[in-house]
């Protein structure tokens, strides 16, 4: 055999030959397999398998200059080659693989770890089944604007095709099926393709409005040995954020200084830590309330301008990133505000449309609507009102100031009286878990890594939220199964910080994909994760049982479908099966404090740790 | 169907303000009873019947609803607003919970004990 001929033989060429050899070993009895000496059989001595480079080891070289740390992974024969090239070409660093049990968690720890890090996780799945796992959780994370990076594969040429499933397993447009809540896609056909549109990829998906991006990734290309020439890896240049225009955003800046009550309400505002702190100082200059929406960590609840953010007593209403500006200002269709009330929006989302999923929500009839990301916008915004501001709209924001201190006292002490409702109850009641939790870990450097939305947002109510990583928002999409995921993704990134993470999680949401709970203890990720075990949908139980009450059927049946009883599930148990410390069923109130404290000893050792705790329904 | 329940509960969560401190601030139980009725049986009928979905297992409030323990209004009062409330509760029909169920569930309510202040509990005293 020639040296040209040996180089020209493919990784998959052997592949199929060995997956052949096995299958027909497979077929003989295993007696008979053992005396021809088949099951030690290594690859057939007459095929060279070795080649200087694969496709799959440039694909790992152009991965690598984008930044990655983290590939969030369920395996897939069709990712094989890039899989093998980053084990072994790449060294399983930079990006290391992270072994996930299903491809819906693959994207959510992808969701979690980009919310705390401010930037992407490499997915990489299945084209067809595993995309189909992961749509949900890409739906989520379009919803929620944030950069996942998927790459899936298949076997572009039909003749390379060789069983059933393979052919079940591939598609003629793989992306077609999340393209409506994706950003960008594309299917190179070389490497050189490939190069191009990883980094067009990379650098759509970081542009604000930041959302989820796909390439699908021929086999072939992936395990051929590489024949292209003069192969290079563009530059990568970052797009800088969209900034308002700066004569809108003078008039918008006329309008919130002449205000009487101006009222800003942030949604995904804070994309950094900057963010935060520029939505900070704006609030504080125009002393103008603030409605966070909390789907970032935007504004810190300890300033008194938190609270009484009310849209009917405001004559300006600022809209910072908001998914549903209408919904947030309407009932029922009507403007909660008053006529002649002043709302003007900036916002990324106007500078990206889809058409078939509807979050773009209601069509707002703004005054001034600014399309542009909030938090590029804001340090212009401030300067802008810097210089309007005289000494007499200082007296009176002065003036405002101070009323909205004495609505932070009052606001203080009903969220006190509040939280001892049902204070001895069992099952548990959020605020007493929420509290419980706050007194043993408010001298640490916390990060809420989950949506405390079900928990009648009792954290958020009784912990001091203040950095960027305190809380990092909800699911985007609404879609359950983004819990836990998201909450192991979000504790790597903490990790490397020495943070220390908790996640409140709903019962219902880690059923769908409780195979994190295993990523999280085999990566030896610290996450203390408490339960919100209320053994319901607890929603559901309550609309089925609104619509049977109209129909004056009775409510008998409501739980039916809508609970997770008979058995009631373990899940302490079920954090043991996945290697995991697990504590409970906590159902005194009166066990918690000292079941918290072992968690806390159990997770500062560096392992995951779960509490069941047996809760109220909200 | 889906829109009408969110609609619902949008124009409701105001109502239910209300209708929780009217429930909490009633007058003495006990001036406007008919019937003492059976706690026992009123616990059951609580959690069989669903009441604390939305108040909570022992009627304390559970997120959006109000607090109905340990001082429930009037049993005529609470009895008037089961049938027709105003807020996110749907009305109860005697069909599906009778005056006699009510008043067993009334007298669980008043069986239940106060919560404490929160100066009495470290953890909230000094938050």
């Amino acid at each position: 055999m020639s040296e040209s001929k040996k180089s020209s033989v493919d990784r998959r060429g052997f592949l199929k030959g060995a997956a052949a050899g096995a299958a027909l070993a497979a077929q003989a009895p295993l007696a008979a397999q053992q005396a021809a000496g088949v099951a030690q059989k290594p690859a057939p001595a007459n095929v060279e398998v070795t080649a200087e480079k694969f496709g799959g080891d440039f694909m790992v070289d152009v991965i690598k200059s984008l930044g990655f740390e983290y590939a969030a992974s369920n395996p897939a024969s069709s990712m094989r080659g890039l899989h093998e090239s980053l084990l072994n070409y790449g060294g399983n660093k930079d990006p290391e693989w992270l072994t996930c049990l299903h491809e819906e968690s693959s994207i959510a720890m992808a969701h979690g770890y980009a919310k705390i890090e401010g930037k992407p996780m490499l997915v990489t799945a299945h084209g067809t089944v595993g995309l189909q796992h992961a749509s949900m959780a890409i739906y989520n994370a379009w919803c929620d604007r944030v950069p996942v990076y998927l790459v899936i594969g298949q076997w572009a040429d039909a003749t390379h095709r060789d069983n059933y499933v393979d052919w079940t397993h591939s598609v003629q447009d793989a992306a077609a099926m999340v393209r409506e809540f994706t950003k960008w896609d594309d299917q190179p056909v070389s490497l050189a393709h490939f190069a191009q549109s990883a980094v067009r990829a990379y650098k759509i998906m970081m542009t604000p409005p930041m959302e989820p991006v796909l390439l699908v990734l021929d086999a072939d290309l992936q395990e051929n040995a590489i024949k292209e020439n003069n192969l290079r890896i563009p530059k990568l240049s970052m797009t800088s954020p969209p900034a308002g225009d700066p004569v809108a955003v003078a008039e918008a800046a006329r309008l919130l200084v002449a205000a009487e009550n101006p009222l800003i309400i942030a949604g995904r505002c804070a994309r950094t830590p900057n963010g935060s702190a520029l939505l900070v100082e704006l609030a504080n200059l125009l002393q103008a309330r603030v409605n966070d929406q909390r789907n970032r960590m935007n504004f810190p609840s300890s300033n008194p301008l938190s609270v009484g953010g009310n849209v009917a007593d405001a004559d300006v209403i600022l809209g910072l990133e908001v998914q549903d500006f209408f919904g947030s200002t309407h009932r029922g269709g009507r403007p909660v505000f008053k006529q002649g009330t002043k709302t003007i929006t900036v916002s990324s989302l106007d500078l990206s449309h889809k058409a078939n999923y509807q979050d773009f929500g209601r069509y707002t009839e703004a005054d001034i609507a600014i399309a542009a990301d909030a938090e590029a916008t804001l340090p212009a915004l401030i300067e802008a009102c810097k210089k309007l501001i005289t000494a007499d709209h200082r007296r009176r924001f002065e003036d405002r100031r101070a009323k909205a201190e004495e609505a932070y006292k009052r606001a203080h002490e009903q969220t006190r009286q509040a939280a001892v409702i049902g204070w001895n109850s069992s099952p548990l009641t959020p605020a007493r878990v929420a509290a419980e939790l706050w007194a043993q870990i408010k001298n640490e450097d916390w990060s809420l890594v989950s949506n405390d939305m079900f928990f009648s947002a009792w954290c958020r109510r009784l912990w001091n939220p203040e950095k960027h990583y305190h809380y990092i928002g909800g699911s985007g999409g609404e879609g359950v199964g983004y819990g836990i995921g998201a909450a192991v993704g979000a504790a790597l990134a903490n990790k490397k910080h020495g943070r220390l993470s908790i996640n409140i999680q709903n019962d219902g949401d880690l059923n769908y994909a409780p195979g994190a709970l295993w990523s999280a203890t085999h990566h030896q990720i610290p996450l203390l994760t408490v339960m919100h075990n209320n053994r319901a949908y607890h929603q559901e139980t309550m609309d089925v049982q609104t619509m049977a009450n109209r129909a004056n059927r009775g409510i008998d049946k409501a739980h039916i479908g809508t609970t997770i009883r008979n058995p009631n599930i373990d899940y302490a148990s079920m954090a043991k099966g996945y290697g995991m410390y697990g504590i409970g069923p906590i159902e005194n109130p009166n066990d918690l404090a000292p079941a918290i404290k072992k968690a806390l000893e159990v997770v500062k050792k560096g392992e995951p740790v779960l509490i069941d705790t047996v809760t109220q329904g909200r | 169907m889906r829109g009408n329940v969110k609609k619902f509960i949008r124009t409701s969560l105001v109502a239910l303000s209300g209708l929780a401190g009217s429930l909490a601030c009633g007058q003495s139980p006990a001036a406007s009873a008919s019937s003492s009725g059976d706690a026992a049986k009123g616990k059951k009928l609580f959690i069989d019947v669903g009441c604390y979905y939305c108040h909570g297992q022992d009627g304390h409030r559970a997120g959006q609803a109000g607090k109905l323990a340990p001082k429930p209004v009037p049993l005529a009062v609470g009895i008037a607003y089961v049938r027709k409330p105003g807020g996110q509760m749907i009305a109860y029909s005697p069909k599906v919970l009778s005056d006699a169920d009510l008043t067993d569930i009334w007298a669980y309510l008043r069986s239940l004990p106060e919560d404490p202040s929160p100066d009495s509990i470290p953890i909230l005293k000094n938050w």
